[in-house]
């Protein structure tokens, strides 16, 4: 997997994937397009030295996830997260915008390494085990977390994810 | 369970910014790739030296190890991935009102804008042709194009828009270099990174105001200069700074350049979205 060819397909394959699980860990399109592009930055380089076709994916969200966790951690970015963004057009037919910022302020009130849980486990759907893998703890470190994220994000949202949700969707349990 | 998916599924259901480029996201990576290896060349150099010092204490000190390059001979993109035609830097005051309006569009709901000073109707560009020399003496025309007031309600801060003229090349290797630091003006040890919007390279600088709170500041490099696009969280009082400004953008009329409003206590553009913002073609005349 040497050639330049080959990061970019996989680039292009993958690159949107990875961008939405970054959006929702960090609840902003810019951050997030600056933690893929870390993401594949760091992958470029260890590209050469990779040779498990079936690892990539997992090692690129491990990637993605410690950019995020020390992302956050320096102090020029400690700032909240906006929902607006400049580049994005503004779609007068679009009733949901409201709704999301409710849910996305709810999901970003969910401590970072809980909400990270959250996404991998339940958006990514990865087991227990990818997720501790990623996350560099233990299984039942992972299973704790969900219980407490899960219990987070109930606190934050209140009632607003019952108003929205379809009916066959099942409760935050 | 199926409510955490449903809820970011939710969540990504919006239109969302273009994806990088391919390319770009190469450029990126090239570069870093070669200020990675050219650290770890200097830092083995250095460390060569050390050893073969400590071991010749009675020989006079030869010449010291080379800093680590500034970048520009060792991060410079490929070829292939070189950015479109830079646009030659031009200043020209009656553009601020529509500066004005696209950065007060962009501010999040919960803030208003207003103007400090009257916008200019001057549309006479400068330079009037591109590489005009600078006037004898002057290392750089600035340019002034709109200062911002941004209220929440409690609190001012300040966005400006300033196009510098310097009659220098665009930077084309790493944009955090000392040569560019020096070349901008920053302060010593002042945070420094680059990014990519729409393939336009932009370097991205935080300082600190006299309160601690951050001072974000975008550059875009043109040809002949660059456009600075800076977002506080107070408004600036200097006296000196209001004195040096031209008889017609001291106005009595209006009341914020004495800075009677306490800061905002968060930014209102986040380091990315002052990026984006300074790359968008509405900010050129």
């Amino acid at each position: 997997m040497a050639s330049e060819d080959e990061f970019a397909s996989y680039y292009t394959a993958r690159a949107a994937q990875l961008r939405s699980t970054a959006y929702l860990l960090c609840g902003d399109w810019h951050l997030a397009e600056d933690l893929t592009q870390t993401t594949f930055t760091k992958l470029f380089r260890a590209w050469s030295r990779i040779d498990r076709h079936e690892v990539l994916d997992q090692y690129a969200r491990r990637v993605l996830l410690r950019a995020f966790l020390d992302e956050r951690r320096r102090p020029w970015r400690r700032e909240r997260p906006f929902s607006e963004t400049p580049e994005v057009a503004v779609d007068g037919t679009d009733t949901g915008a409201e709704e999301r910022q409710v849910l996305r302020e709810g999901l970003m009130k969910v401590p970072k390494r809980r909400r990270a849980v959250l996404v991998l486990r339940f958006w990514a759907d990865l087991s227990v085990e990818q997720v501790a893998e990623i996350l560099g703890c233990t299984a039942g470190t992972v299973k704790s977390s969900t219980s407490r994220g899960l219990e987070d994000l109930r606190g934050a949202l209140g009632g607003a994810l019952d108003d929205l949700k379809r009916p066959t969707g099942g409760g935050l349990s | 369970m199926n409510d955490v998916k449903f809820l970011c599924e939710t969540l990504l259901d919006e239109p969302a910014p273009p994806l990088r480029d391919v390319a770009d996201v190469l450029v990126v990576a090239h570069r870093a790739k070669a200020r990675r290896t050219a650290a770890l060349s200097a830092a083995g150099a250095f460390a060569g030296v050390a050893a073969i010092g400590a071991a010749l204490l009675a020989v006079p000190r030869g010449p010291a190890p080379q800093p680590i390059a500034g970048g520009a001979g060792t991060a410079t993109p490929p070829a292939s991935a070189a950015p479109t035609k830079i646009p030659p830097v031009r200043i020209v005051p009656s553009h601020g009102r529509q500066v004005f309006d696209f950065l007060s569009k962009a501010l999040p709901s919960s803030y208003t804008a207003r103007t400090q000073y009257p916008f200019s109707t001057n549309s006479t560009p400068y330079p009037s042709t591109p590489g005009q020399p600078l006037p004898s003496g002057a290392q750089g025309v600035y340019g002034l194009t709109v200062s911002i007031i941004v209220s929440d309600g409690s609190g001012e801060g300040q966005i400006w828009s300033l196009t510098v003229d310097d009659q220098q090349p665009a930077p084309t290797g790493d944009l955090c270099a000392p040569a560019v630091a020096a070349r901008v003006k920053d302060l010593p040890d002042t945070p420094c990174r680059q990014t990519v919007v729409s393939g336009i390279p932009i370097r991205i600088t935080t300082q600190k105001d006299d309160g601690g709170r951050d001072e974000v500041t975008a550059q875009r490099f043109l040809d002949g200069g660059y456009l600075d696009l800076i977002a506080r969280q107070s408004v600036l009082t200097s006296g000196s700074w209001v004195g040096a400004l031209p008889p017609d953008a001291v106005s009595t009329k209006l009341p914020s350049q004495t800075g009677a409003r306490p800061a905002l206590t968060k930014p209102f553009f986040t380091p990315q979205q002052v990026a984006a913002l300074v790359a968008n073609p509405v900010m050129l005349p």
